[in-house]
């Protein structure tokens, strides 16, 4: 008690004010909030106990939380069996170059459309936008058919060079949404020192735009890293499978290695989760600002 | 140092663009005929790719699938083969096909392989068997596995995959704490349920510990075996566009299953399974015996890990006879792949001693030939110590009656109908009176043949059986 005492300030207050009720209240709102975070962490908690079991006490009834002895293998034998630190090297390539190319390529775009005046703007821009709201299964087999045709599949390609397109018109639009709260004062006073537009969109519109470009730097890192459902499309041989293709290779036709899965799905999610501890200001922020976690 | 304006910019991406457009404009080129050149035709390497099967775990599959191939590229050094895990769904793979970017060789399993067949996907082998396999090779693997690659219609599209068959497992600690003997060939089930297999089911069956005394799938390949045990057929075997399960030995044996779920109450339903797999209900003790193959073993020591003892048997004999179902997964070739004669290589490679040994000793699954029966058991219990005290020849004996699931010319019609019967009956319960929907279900199934007939008629008839 005394330790909540002192890390809560109101809860502080309320004590020396001898405040039993507020302090009540307080508690009541601290015993809630862990509650709800306990109920949120049990999967979490449920992949960790589940990783480090063996097989014999990943589906019992009543359920193991503590399991009798640590399958470490758990984490160790799918590396030797196949190759998943290959797994790991290509899911990095394919985010960062993904994220990468989104926010090269959409940034021009988003400028165009918030900075510039033309004709067929607008038009343009709900273009983008109904780009959005079609579902990506209505495209799926024309993109398929063209990057055969391209003879880009079973390689990283179609994961990577469609970002350099600026593809995504929902980083268009939240660029653009960005861009608009900057003052247009400063393209005057860029205009009035002979600044181009290419000055000003990289010397400063990018600078003061940095929040944003962190918020939708990870909300895509973390919808790339996650992402199976085109790396499956496109993907055929192993040795250019992503992290998330490879965890499937646990389930076969007539029997799934939980526990195994489990651990592997565990050292995969860990990449998201430190990104998450370490800016998690800017994710809670991305929250925020575009209403959605991708 | 030059500067790159906003609009040479604009202008090379634009350039990019088209030309990355107006190369994928060209001919789009699936199902593109084989190849003419044969591997020998040149000394280049060629490439061809390889979906190993999901027939056991995936990361020993290609984990064998890898070792294989160094001892295929010493035999063949002009081929280099590419293995691939096996597709995430089977569709991924149809998709695949009609885009053109379908594997050489894929391992895959039951009637989508004749229909891939039917559709002109697959290679033709008669030619390349006729050329490549002598009698005495042929005559290695049980006829009825062997015939059931290949059909009048279509011709030979597969070469085996390895061959499983269904036993009985169960748990032997169970049969000692109710005082039973444990299966043996004397067991039997009969249509009133008074078998030395139904009088198990009642003994073991225990509703206060919420234990039934069997799991018995209700899948059209397991539910063939009751009916051929009770000396009927699923379909007429001469006839493949005719149902035979309206009759009266397959009517007995399907009523025999709902009458145990429903009626003696010793099959578990689905409903009471609370989402556990047949290991996981044994391993929890929910039920004492189940059906299944070989490739169950090795899930069953993770599973149930030493929390009771338990043993495999031959499955019980039916009132006529006794059944059992032979797996036919298989290796098919692709009709697109541009190196057929590699593509034949590699699956007459997978029939060989070096593949069927790997498979053996670390996939633990069975080869499909006759004289490497005896030598899996052994492969299985050296290389397992926890299977060395099962009685594995149960597997070997089984092979002797077993039998390939009798598929219909236009299986994925009759299927939808029949799982839509199975489901209202047999599985939820709501339809008691089996007979007559199974009844009415057999004249749907004909009716579909004839239409799936008449519809393959109008667009240009089935140009099945295709050649080398």
């Amino acid at each position: 008690m005394s330790v909540l005492v002192g890390f809560d300030p109101v809860l502080w207050g309320a004590w020396r004010r001898r405040d039993w009720g507020g302090v009540a209240l307080r508690v009541l709102v601290y015993l809630l909030l862990v509650s709800g975070g306990f109920v949120f962490a049990l999967p979490a908690l449920w992949m960790l106990s589940t990783a480090l079991k063996p097989l014999s006490e990943v589906n019992t009834l009543p359920p193991v939380w503590i399991p009798t002895r640590i399958e470490w293998a758990n984490f160790t034998e799918p590396f030797q069996e196949i190759p998943f630190a290959r797994f790991y090297q290509n899911t990095l390539v394919i985010t960062l170059v993904s994220v990468f190319g989104m926010l090269l390529s959409c940034t021009p775009v988003a400028y165009a459309f918030a900075r510039l005046r033309f004709r067929g703007r607008n038009v343009l821009f709900v273009l983008v936008l109904a780009t959005v709201m079609l579902p990506e299964h209505a495209t799926l087999v024309p993109m398929y058919v063209f990057f055969a045709n391209l003879g880009w599949i079973n390689t990283i390609l179609p994961l990577t060079v469609p970002r350099f397109f600026a593809v995504d018109g929902f980083v268009v639009f939240l660029m653009r949404q960005f861009f608009l709260t900057l003052p247009s004062e400063l393209d005057d006073a860029c205009k009035i020192d002979g600044g181009s537009h290419w000055i000003f969109l990289t010397r400063i519109l990018v600078p003061l735009s940095m929040p944003m470009y962190g918020v939708i730097f990870i909300l895509y890192f973390v919808g790339y890293w996650n992402d199976f459902f085109y790396p499956l499309v496109f993907l055929n041989n192993m040795e250019n499978y992503t992290v998330a293709l490879g965890l499937r290779l646990f389930q076969t036709r007539y029997f799934v290695e939980t526990n195994t899965m489990m651990a592997m799905a565990l050292l995969a999610s860990l990449p998201t989760i430190a990104l998450f501890f370490i800016a998690q200001r800017a994710f809670i922020q991305g929250i925020v600002l575009t209403g959605v976690r991708r | 140092m030059t500067t790159l304006s906003r609009r040479q910019l604009l202008m090379g991406m634009a350039a990019l663009g088209a030309t990355v457009a107006v190369a994928a404009c060209a001919p789009v080129t699936p199902g593109a005929a084989p190849a003419q050149e044969g591997a020998g035709a040149t000394q280049e390497a060629i490439e061809i790719r390889w979906n190993v099967s999901d027939s056991t775990s995936v990361p020993v599959m290609m984990e064998i699938a890898e070792e294989a191939l160094a001892i295929f590229q010493e035999q063949n050094p002009t081929i280099r083969v590419l293995p691939e895990p096996p597709p995430e769904e089977n569709e991924q793979v149809l998709t695949q096909m009609i885009a053109g970017t379908a594997p050489d060789v894929i391992g895959n399993c039951c009637d989508r392989l004749p229909f891939w067949a039917s559709k002109k996907q697959l290679i033709a082998l008669d030619d390349y068997v006729a050329r490549d396999m002598t009698a005495e090779q042929i005559a290695d693997y049980p006829v009825d596995h062997w015939n059931s690659f290949a059909n009048d219609r279509v011709g030979r599209y597969a070469m085996p995959l390895y061959m499983g068959v269904i036993v009985l497992y169960y748990n032997k600690d169970a049969f000692d704490a109710a005082g039973l003997a444990y299966p043996d060939e004397s067991w039997n089930w009969t249509p009133d349920a008074t078998g030395k297999y139904d009088e198990a089911m009642t003994a073991l069956t225990d509703p206060a510990k919420k234990r039934w005394g069997i799991a018995l799938s209700r899948g059209i390949d397991r539910l063939q075996c009751q009916i051929v045990g009770n000396g009927g057929n699923w379909r007429d075997p001469a006839n493949d566009m005719v149902a035979t399960f309206d009759q009266e030995p397959a009517l007995q044996a399907m009523q025999w299953l709902f009458d145990g779920t429903w009626t003696r109450n010793v099959v578990i339903p689905d409903a009471a399974r609370e989402s556990m797999g047949w290991y996981e209900l044994m391993a929890n003790d929910r039920i004492t015996m189940f059906q299944n193959g070989d490739w169950a073993l090795v899930p069953m020591v993770e599973t149930v890990g030493d929390k009771y003892n338990w043993d495999v048997a031959a499955v019980p004999q039916g009132p006529v006879t006794r059944n059992t179902l032979a797996t036919t997964d298989g290796w098919v070739g692709w009709i697109g792949s541009k190196q057929p004669d590699a593509a034949w290589a590699l699956m007459n490679f997978l029939q060989g001693d070096e593949w069927n040994n790997l498979m053996m000793s670390k996939a633990l699954i069975r080869p499909s030939r006759i004289s490497l029966f005896a030598k899996w058991v052994d492969a299985v219990k050296n290389n397992n110590p926890n299977l060395a005290d099962k009685n594995l020849e149960a597997f070997g004996t089984a092979a002797e009656y077993a039998t390939p699931q009798q598929y219909f010319r236009y299986n994925q019609q009759a299927i939808e109908i029949i799982n839509a019967v199975m489901d209202a009956t047999i599985k939820t319960g709501e339809t008691t009176d089996v007979r007559t929907a199974v009844i009415e279900a057999a004249v749907l199934v004909n009716e579909a043949q004839i239409a799936a007939e008449k519809e393959e008629a109008s667009a240009g008839g089935c140009d099945c059986r295709r050649v080398m």
